[in-house]
């Protein structure tokens, strides 16, 4: 099953996520298509700001976190600020089993981004940048247990061998752990999770069609109710 | 005002616009707005959004439904606040197969009281995954077209040498009768073509194969 959960924020909340801390908000001014996006405010402090992605739905609908030995995940990602010291590097992205790293996209100051796989201490693996601020770029990565794939815009900053550690169950975008007090504005949009290292692409969206007509009702009382033409 | 429009607000208004399940059985779905495709842009995966909460202690599940075909969520009992949950599937419940726009527009989305009363949904809506996979050129081929007919060949009921050039395929197309072709002239191994079949042997390194049928079967012969 490639695609386990996407989101667009496009209910105008942040229902779709599994959980959000720090300054995390949902508006049109964050959105890469459609009505909606989402703004992660890094404080440049030792604080956190990040949402937390599912990879799955539960029994009763609500998304959630499952653990699987491939964690696939595509995002649009705009940033508008970047740390303001080079040389030392804040997560961007946090791909865990629970809080246990498996694999993370780091951001310096001069817009480039890293990829680390392994434990936390590993060495980067692969480069790309610098990014340019206030553009959109569509960021995928997959992370099997042998190998990595790594694309930006739909095509491949790096792809090769590594090995996350373990399963995972979890993705976080914007700082879930500090690094070195660093801050950035990250806006995100159009983000998806799978299990394989199937890719979607730029060209991914997410789309919310709205209740526009009646179906069959029984049962249901409405709120306010119809009040009567005098 | 249509009982669609209260659970047509985006962001969700709570208690400001709701339905409220009365008892257990009571049901309700609404259409939803068609989805809109670029040219070439396909269906990854759809999402019934019910968002609901229980004002008393009742219990249900969100519904998604396309024609008779219907999934949903486990019965379950929602907290107090309003929170939206998801009916996820890749596949058409209607076919098992993968989404048309047909499909999606048809949906109903909606929700079923299980058990007690007071479940109350301020918000329902689909969310659509869309893509538009890559387009893949067509390359030009790398050499001119070379196709050569030859002359018919008449069988004689014994081996007939054909010379095939180095790097080019041999076509073969017996009529009427079946033939049979050798690597070796008189040899035992061979490979035989039904009649009226077409097959394409090559590409050569300059051989010779010998063909062989009952006499007086034609014997269709091209080079590429």
């Amino acid at each position: 099953m490639p695609v386990q959960w996407f989101a667009g924020f496009e209910a105008g909340d942040t229902n779709e996520l599994v959980g959000l801390a720090g300054a995390v908000s949902v508006g049109a001014p964050y959105k890469r298509s459609g009505n909606y996006g989402c703004r992660i405010s890094v404080p440049q402090s030792t604080g956190t700001a990040y949402i937390t992605l599912a990879n799955g739905f539960d029994a009763n609908g609500n998304p959630t976190t499952v653990s699987r030995t491939a964690y696939t995940l595509g995002f649009g990602m705009r940033l508008s600020t970047l740390p303001m010291v080079q040389g030392v590097w804040e997560y961007l992205l946090y791909v865990a089993y629970s809080t246990t790293h498996r694999a993370s996209l780091r951001l310096d100051g001069n817009g480039m981004i890293r990829l680390h796989v392994g434990a936390s201490g590993s060495p980067h693996i692969a480069s790309f940048g610098p990014i340019e601020l206030g553009c959109w770029y569509f960021c995928e990565l997959a992370v099997l247990p042998d190998r990595y794939i790594w694309r930006m815009d739909g095509q491949v900053v790096s792809q090769g061998l590594a090995s996350p550690g373990g399963s995972m169950n979890a993705a976080h975008l914007g700082k879930r752990f500090n690094l070195a007090s660093q801050g950035y504005t990250l806006d995100v949009d159009e983000l998806y999770t799978g299990d394989d290292a199937m890719f979607y692409g730029p060209t991914t969206r997410v789309a919310r069609l709205n209740a526009n007509a009646n179906g069959t009702a029984a049962g249901w009382s409405i709120y306010p109710p119809d009040v009567p033409d005098p | 005002m249509e009982y669609w429009a209260h659970v047509a607000q985006v962001p969700q208004d709570g208690d400001a616009t709701y339905l409220e399940g009365m008892y257990p059985g009571a049901a309700f779905n609404v259409g939803v707005a068609d989805v809109a495709l670029a040219p070439g842009e396909r269906i990854v995966a759809v999402a019934g959004a019910l968002c609901w909460r229980n004002n008393s202690s009742g219990s249900g599940r969100a519904v998604l439904r396309v024609g008779l075909a219907e999934l949903a969520t486990a019965n379950f009992t929602p907290g107090s606040a309003y929170d939206t949950i998801f009916v996820y599937t890749l596949k058409s419940p209607a076919t098992g197969k993968p989404w048309t726009k047909a499909e999606v527009d048809a949906v109903l989305v909606g929700a079923v009281v299980n058990a007690g009363s007071g479940l109350r949904a301020t918000q329902a809506g689909v969310h659509v995954l869309l893509h538009t996979p890559p387009v893949v050129l067509l390359k030009a081929k790398e050499w001119p077209m070379n196709f050569k007919a030859l002359e018919p060949l008449t069988a004689t009921g014994s081996d007939q040498a054909v010379e095939v050039p180095r790097g080019a395929t041999l076509i073969v197309r017996p009529l009427a009768a079946n033939v049979e072709v050798r690597d070796v002239a008189g040899g035992t191994a061979k490979l035989t073509i039904p009649a009226d079949s077409l097959v394409m042997l090559g590409p050569s390194y300059g051989q010779t194969v010998y063909l062989r049928a009952t006499a007086g079967t034609v014997i269709e012969l091209g080079l590429t």
